[in-house]
């Protein structure tokens, strides 16, 4: 009631409804229900019963069919639409037929597994009560019957893992557990491995990119160990909803899958609204914040007694939020502080119990969370979910606005949007939100170093033999691999055709499943003690080391929970980068040269006024310097230069090659000629010193003045210089030809154009790919040797050969480039914001003109 | 892209990685001075020593016959005493590595078994991954007239691994039901105390008097020598560890005999040392032989009248305080009471709360108790300003003794 009230009040009221910029309503469904299958052992229907649950959903039904038939099934219904009754049902069904049988259940989380077993538990608890008392002794159920679940993973006491090894019909574990402590020890599980008949993979849309393409070769292996005890288990896979949820399955499990979609659950009416917060700076496009907008939304769910969840992106925001609305509640003395909460990782568990029981409770009225609560951990249903941000990817923003949902009364969600490209396209284009997910989950289980570490933890497990395959990758293909580990790596032994692990190391503990190096530099923080002169020393967090080069180089400002951190040292050798904590009024940015190296086009196509690519490239990155910017303004203090050792990156692009005729026709507009440029009182004076200093000779081609007097170029554009005289300074100043001059002015133009360009694709690329900004790199040249000279644009994969983004991204350029096109169009900003095309003004002219121009050509819009 | 790229994590861990494999299994028996035996799983490799019963290694003759009784108490396994000689089996592996899981294999699996008087030593051979079925068919041969395994560490390493490799070929395991007595979990209660390690070959050194030869090679190079022999076919480092592990083996077994005999007698053992006897008592006061404890204190604190010259002054304390405890348990206080009167002098605060507490308690003389408790106070402060270990044990012990000494004083006083 007190949901449909509030939302009557926001849409009246003019300074909320204003900035509610889409609005997708979700009418209240009964539901699909259907009788129990026949099949189902009658003790289980009549636990379900006892338990209120007279008939399944229409997806839970289909479930146990599909089940029964044999089959694998992905199933993907939205939040407590009962799900894990999907799976526990045909489970549980198995073990009280057929004692022996055993089920897996894979979670990405220890928590989760934690509160699935939970709920499993309770469900098999009341099997075991009803067996056993003597009203139902007449059914042919032994009185033994009981069914044991453990928790194995790293929490797991060394004392119970062998009962839970040698006892347990369903253990709950996570990818990462399954990779070091189950598939290598799998003698120790022979009778589990024989036995087991189901593997639940819950929320496998978190398992993408690297992670994925690891879990995707644990997935092999575990088959392999599977097959090894002559058992063949059905797969049951849930997810969020994605694009490609068979594509993606198929490619996780390698076994078919049948998907199942149709939610058969009732739930009452939902509404999610788009909220754009309002723009206080047209020219900027700057918007007022979205942590703000929030705070200020929840005190009217507090008012209204909603409860709810808002979801921040960092830990930060949530504590930020928290401490906000805490001290609005202090001046309201009919709400207690504990009802209000934060939840997020490094709270301790039972902290978080006591948390989420309050949540169930009804005495906590809003929880502030980050994305720990976005996975299926059971609180039930709120009144409303504020989500502050696009939290980067559709699925999680469906996840968290489906916490969201009553059984009566109605229900809201609101994601309120940042500034940022990807949150101000979907204001424009909520129909990706709300209509069909354009999200493809994308992994690359052949990836050749994830695969190499895992044919050695494989090869380490069980021996291979002869024509034996792993997953979906062919003897042939295998045979090199193990043939490289034999005779390269010498971890090998190859023994007639079989291969046996021969090496005192234990591989799987050198593979990490998030991550594809190893190579982490550790980040520690030195506090000065001055009483006795020892320095102390905390390790703060850890980053890759291809990121340390350029976040933590030496005099670098390191950012860490809102702390700024100076680098003091930073040791590749040891692996540590030394922080002291400083205040200062700056930020630092380094300055990288890229340089990219052709190894082999795949494949090649001619689109609209240019030609893109997929193929191998060579990336060599090296940080040169870096620049001391001022916070407030933005201003550069200082540039430094540094040298620090450059990375390889052997990986795929896609790319683009701008056709020369773009330039020349964006030459033609000619628009920026008529843009006078008022170059101050001096400007004649100075340009006849500049013409004097170089001697009449145009500095590029070397040809001398004639009649016409040659130009005089300003080599940091006039646009950058807050007054005429520094900007007109005779260090600034280049005398070039006339035609010279232009190509310079093109390529400041082009230049760009095509960095705008670049921010685009950068920032939108992942609502399709499905992956963090730092997966891809890009990297634009206006005169690329690659490509005979043309403008070009790459986008690669950030990991050594390649996940398959950049892939998908030659697929869908055109979409690419129309999306681009609408976003900067629609941007409300004059000259290029952090929205659109990024923040003009540090080295190139807003450049937003140029953008849409390349983008017009790309699309032959006129 | 072929599998070129990004490798350079892998460390090569060959020495000699150009030499190619020449296997020639036939040069391989002359060379080990093995042979190939069948087994219904193909042939397995296996190289037989007999030590005959005479064969003395270091201080212990191999062939004598301990009596069992003791080892059978302390391991608590009912029946192994009554176990003819010929059903113990001395087993120790040598493995590709020590992490476990199921890519470690026991390349080399030692068992050494009495038959008739001599000791037979069978050493079997992986001589190619292959054939670790058969290995492990003839191992079971062996083992089948077996009742025990004797191991050193066996409990945490050797047994747990064989019993995987056994699962992983999945073979049913010959000795599930087999008793095994670990030594070094015996080692480890009999000379934690006076040996600062307790490693087979510092065992060996110290308890049997013995040198291995320069054959012998550290435990940690062995995963290697069998890999490098797997790439290469030379054997010349695989002799060593084949003498590495035929004098584990034999150690082995030479330490089951003297630990059986020190438990079978322990006061008549011969073992001189007091700490070791100390040891021996706290290891029957753990296993409840009371009787057997206190003789073994009072062994251990005899013939030095008061003096500790032969015993390290911390170890006398403890045989006191621990004997005068047990004679508490029997309530006869005034063995107690003169033990603790003995460790008080030595700055023993336990032995002066003790003495305290059976004077308040069992004597109600409350004067006697509070001088005991002042004295304890008093030597405590000393002790803490002399060194820092002092103040620890005053942090320890002060509250404990002042709480007393003011119940004492408030006893006093109402009387």
């Amino acid at each position: 009631m007190s949901v449909t009230k509030l939302i009557r009040q926001w849409n009246a009221d003019p300074s909320v409804s204003y900035n509610f910029c889409a609005k997708h309503e979700i009418e209240a469904t009964d539901g699909v229900f259907v009788p129990f299958p026949t099949q189902i052992h009658p003790k289980l229907v009549k636990i379900l019963r006892g338990h209120g649950i007279d008939n399944l959903y229409s997806h839970q039904a289909k479930a146990w069919y599909l089940l029964h038939e044999g089959g694998n099934i992905t199933i993907i219904t939205g939040t407590s639409s009962g799900k894990s009754l999907c799976y526990n049902l045909p489970v549980l069904d198995q073990i009280i037929k057929h004692k022996n049988s055993t089920a897996l259940y894979i979670f990405p989380t220890k928590a989760l597994s934690h509160d699935q077993a939970k709920s499993l538990n309770n469900l098999a608890e009341l099997l075991v009560e009803d067996i056993s008392s003597p009203a139902h002794a007449a059914l042919s159920i032994s009185k033994h019957l009981q069914i044991l679940t453990g928790i194995y993973d790293g929490d797991t006491p060394k004392s119970k893992r062998k009962a839970i090894r040698n006892t347990a019909d369903i253990v709950f574990t996570n990818p990462d557990m399954l990779h070091l402590g189950i598939l290598p020890q799998h003698s120790l599980w022979h009778q589990f491995f024989s036995n087991l008949k189901f593997i639940v993979i819950d929320e496998i849309h978190i398992y993408r990119g690297v992670f994925g393409s690891h879990v995707a070769n644990v997935i092999r292996r575990l088959k392999r160990i599977a097959n090894f005890y002559h058992s063949k288990p059905q797969f049951i896979l849930t997810s969020a909803t994605i694009a490609n949820p068979i594509g993606f399955s198929e490619k996780l499990i390698e076994e078919k899958v049948t998907l199942i979609n149709q939610d058969g659950s009732p739930h009452s009416k939902k509404s999610f609204y788009l909220y754009n917060p309002p723009i206080i700076d047209q020219g900027l496009g700057l918007r007022r914040s979205a942590t703000s907008e929030s705070i200020r939304l929840a005190e009217d769910l507090l008012t209204y007694d909603v409860q709810s969840i808002i979801f921040a992106r960092s830990r930060r925001a949530v504590e930020l939020i928290l401490s906000y609305l805490r001290d609005v509640i202090s001046s309201n003395e009919s709400t207690t502080p504990h009802a209000i909460r934060g939840y997020r990782s490094g709270y301790l568990p039972k902290l978080r119990r006591e948390i989420e029981k309050g949540i169930k409770e009804g005495t906590v009225k809003i929880v502030v969370s980050t994305n720990a609560l976005e996975l299926g951990i059971d609180i039930g249903g709120m009144g409303a979910v504020i989500i502050v941000g696009f939290p980067g990817t559709i699925a999680a923003t469906m996840q968290q606005a489906g916490r969201a949902g009553r059984q009566k009364d109605e229900a809201l969600a609101i994601l309120v949007l940042t500034s940022n490209p990807l949150d101000q396209f979907l204001s424009k284009h909520p129909e990706y939100l709300f209509d069909r997910s354009p999200e493809h989950v994308l992994i690359n289980p052949d990836n050749l170093l994830i695969l190499l570490s895992h044919i050695k933890c494989a090869t380490f497990e069980i021996p291979f033999k002869a024509g034996e395959n792993f997953g979906n990758l062919s003897t042939t293909t295998l045979q090199e691999y193990l043939d490289f580990l034999s005779d390269e790596a010498r971890c090998v032994h190859k023994s007639g055709a079989n291969y046996y692990w021969m090496s005192s190391s234990y591989p799987s503990q050198s593979v990490s499943l998030r991550s594809t190096g190893t190579n982490n530099i550790l980040l520690q923080e030195v506090q000065e003690q001055s009483d006795n002169n020892i320095s102390k020393v905390h390790t703060i967090g850890v980053i890759e080391k291809n990121s340390a080069l350029w976040m933590t180089h030496p005099n670098a400002i390191y950012l860490h929970e809102g702390k700024s951190f100076l680098v003091d040292n930073l040791d590749l050798k040891t692996n540590i980068a030394s922080l002291i904590p400083v205040t200062v009024d700056y930020f630092t940015q380094s300055i990288k040269e890229t340089n990219i190296i052709l190894r082999e086009i795949i494949t090649q196509r001619t689109v609209t006024n240019g030609t893109i690519n997929y193929g191998e490239i060579n990336v060599t990155s090296q940080v040169v310097g870096y620049k001391k910017i001022k916070w407030q303004t933005h201003e550069i203090l200082d540039t430094t230069e540094i040298e620090m050792p450059p990375t390889q990156l052997m990986t795929v692009a896609y790319w683009l090659t701008i056709d020369q005729s773009v330039a020349e026709r964006l030459r033609e507009q000619g628009l920026w000629l008529n843009d006078t440029n008022k170059y101050g009182s001096n400007w004649s004076t100075q340009k006849y010193r500049a013409r004097l200093r170089d001697n009449f000779i145009c500095q590029v081609c070397g040809k001398v003045e004639e009649d016409k007097a040659h130009d005089v170029h300003h080599i940091k554009p006039f646009k950058m210089f807050s007054s005429f005289k520094t900007a007109n300074r005779l260090d600034n100043l280049i005398t070039l030809c006339s035609s010279c001059h232009k190509q310079a002015e093109i390529n400041v133009r082009i230049r760009s154009g095509l960095a705008g360009l670049a921010y685009v694709f950068e920032h939108l690329a992942p609502l399709f790919l499905m992956c963090d900004l730092k997966d891809i790199g890009v990297h634009f040249d206006t005169k690329s040797p690659i490509t005979d000279g043309s403008p070009t644009i790459f986008i690669y994969d950030q990991i050594p050969a390649g996940l398959g983004f950049s892939k998908y991204i030659y697929e869908i350029h055109d979409e690419l480039v129309k999306r681009s096109y609408e976003s900067v169009t629609s941007c409300e900003c004059q000259n290029g914001c952090p929205s659109c095309i990024g923040p003009g003004g540090i080295q190139e002219l807003g450049g937003k003109r140029e953008t849409i121009a390349i983008l017009s050509e790309l699309l032959s819009i006129s | 892209m072929g599998v070129h790229i990004g490798t350079e994590g892998i460390v090569s861990r060959v020495r000699h990685s150009h030499e190619t494999r020449n296997l020639d299994y036939a040069n391989l028996e002359k060379q080990l001075h093995g042979k190939l035996i069948d087994t219904p799983h193909g042939q397995a490799f296996v190289i037989e020593t007999i030590y005959p019963a005479n064969y003395r290694h270091g201080k212990e003759v191999l062939g004598s016959s301990p009596q069992l009784d003791g080892l059978s108490n302390w391991t608590n396994l009912d029946g192994l005493n009554k176990l003819p000689r010929d059903a113990f089996a001395f087993i120790d592996t040598e493995t590709t590595g020590l992490s476990g899981g199921a890519g470690t294999y026991a390349f080399l699996i030692g068992v050494g078994r009495y038959i008739d008087d001599d000791f037979h030593l069978f050493q079997l051979f992986m001589q190619d991954p292959i054939e670790e079925l058969p290995q492990l068919r003839y191992l079971e041969q062996i083992l089948a007239p077996c009742k025990a395994l004797v191991t050193f560490n066996g409990k945490s390493f050797d047994i747990p691994l064989l019993k995987s490799r056994y699962l992983f070929n999945q073979w049913p395991i010959p000795f599930e039901d087999y008793f095994h007595i670990d030594i070094l979990q015996l080692a480890r209660k009999l000379w934690r105390d006076r040996l600062p390690s307790r490693t087979l070959g510092n065992l060996e050194c110290q308890i049997l008097d013995l040198t291995r030869t320069d054959e012998d090679i550290p435990g940690w190079e062995i995963p290697q020598i069998y890999f490098d022999y797997l790439n290469t076919g030379d054997v010349s480092f695989i002799k060593r560890v084949i003498y590495h592990n035929a004098m584990d083996i034999v150690s082995l077994a030479a330490l089951f005999n003297h630990t059986a005999r020190l438990l079978f007698n322990p006061l008549e053992s011969g073992t001189s040392n007091k700490i070791d006897i100390i040891s021996l008592g706290k290891l029957y006061e753990g296993m409840g032989d009371v009787d057997m404890a206190s003789r073994l204190y009072h062994l251990s604190l005899e013939s030095d009248n008061n003096n500790y010259q032969d015993l390290p002054i911390n170890f006398y304390i403890d045989a006191l305080t621990r004997l005068a405890l047990l004679y508490k348990r029997k309530q006869n206080y005034s063995i107690s009471i003169g033990l603790w009167k003995k460790a008080a002098l030595y700055h023993n605060i336990p032995a002066f709360i003790e003495l305290a507490k059976y004077y308040e308690h069992k004597e109600k003389d409350f004067e006697q108790a509070l001088i005991w408790t002042q004295l304890a106070i008093r030597d405590l402060k000393n002790t803490a300003q002399q060194n820092s270990m002092g103040k620890i044990t005053l942090n320890r012990w002060l509250p404990d003794l002042m709480h007393r000494e003011s119940r004492l004083l408030r006893k006093l006083s109402v009387r």
